[in-house]
């Protein structure tokens, strides 16, 4: 999976600003408030890449998290990407983490 | 025609098709020599018309059909807002209005009170003026935020060629009684990004959100509950007044 836009991310001043840029991105309207985990997460989406590889990531630079902590924001954050229409190139098996 | 305009202390050339860009910037014209100069072509009226459409397709009001001269005013803002980018100037939507050499934005959703909270203040303070009703440029010079008048000012077209530093950025939200308090950067930003011009490219969209956030340094801002009671401008003038040091 992968970001369906490109998105300018820039620190706020703590929390995260995420906006879609290039013509195509017009199409959705707003932008995205995140905390640190959830912009490093965008950042993985750059590229495509799974959902294992980007709880694996979260796993080594967040070490003491726990895998259940990582998996239930990772998931929910997914989620929400995916509920707004900003996810694409998504495998049949990636699909089932999402809330139907 | 071609002829140049200073705004927000830039100097720019515009070489229009339509004459109506001219008689908007009527009040702006300058003789110095231009800083970066627009043209627009027959392209740029297109995307316009399909841009106005798309946007009234997603707010589920019937599309208008603008006249070409119409559009050709708001190409060239829009070309205008992308390069004015590097002279740390940017616009955001709201209503500034203009009081005792300083300056107060208002900003809020479409339909929520702008023009009638900002008439509330012209009819309590006899000096106070609008800068720009509609679509203000706000512009950090030598580290302050200064607000700028520009011919671009929405329907009811209210705008004067001041530049004045901002004294604080107010969001209106309907309330039962008047009311106002100071609301913190971080709760606030969203907003103020949904409110400002996004330009296509990455780098200007990177330097439009460090305006954005380099506002957050130097401005006050605050949350304003507003019924249509006009005792609302009294309520905010105070209430943004009382916190300025001395």
């Amino acid at each position: 999976m992968k970001l369906r836009y490109q998105f300018v991310v820039m620190d706020m001043g703590g929390d995260y600003s995420a906006v879609p840029v290039g013509e195509d991105a017009k199409k959705f309207h707003g932008m995205l408030k995140l905390n640190e985990t959830s912009a490093d997460i965008l950042e993985q989406l750059k590229e495509d890449t799974t959902p294992m590889k980007i709880h694996l990531h979260l796993k080594e630079k967040y070490p003491d998290s726990t895998d259940e902590e990582i998996a239930e924001h990772l998931v929910k954050f997914l989620n929400k990407l995916n509920h707004e229409g900003l996810l694409e190139h998504i495998t049949d098996a990636e699909r089932r983490i999402f809330i139907l | 025609m071609n002829f140049s305009i200073s705004l927000a202390g830039v100097n720019i050339e515009i070489h229009s098709i339509h004459a109506a860009v001219y008689d908007l910037c009527r009040d702006y014209l300058t003789d110095r020599s231009p800083d970066f100069s627009v043209a627009t072509t027959q392209e740029d009226i297109a995307f316009e018309r399909k841009k106005s459409n798309e946007e009234a397709a997603h707010e589920g009001r019937p599309a208008v059909d603008f006249p070409d001269d119409y559009l050709e005013t708001l190409a060239v803002y829009r070309k205008i807002c992308e390069k004015l980018l590097p002279y740390d100037a940017f616009l955001m939507h709201g209503a500034v209005v203009a009081q005792n050499g300083a300056a107060y934005l208002f900003t809020a959703p479409s339909g929520l009170g702008k023009t009638t909270h900002t008439r509330f203040w012209l009819e309590k303070y006899p000096e106070a003026f609008i800068l720009n009703g509609d679509k203000p440029i706000l512009r950090f010079q030598n580290g302050k935020l200064f607000a700028c008048g520009t011919p671009w000012a929405g329907k009811e077209g209210q705008n004067r060629n001041v530049i004045l530093p901002l004294r604080a950025v107010c969001v209106l939200f309907r309330g039962k009684e008047n009311r106002i308090e100071p609301v913190r950067f971080d709760k606030i930003f969203p907003l103020l990004i949904s409110q400002t011009y996004r330009p296509t490219g990455e780098a200007e969209m990177r330097k439009t959100l460090e305006l954005i956030k380099k506002t957050g340094e130097g401005v006050r801002f605050y949350a304003m509950f507003c019924n249509l009671d006009p005792d609302a401008a009294r309520v905010a003038k105070e209430g943004m007044d009382q916190d300025e040091p001395n």
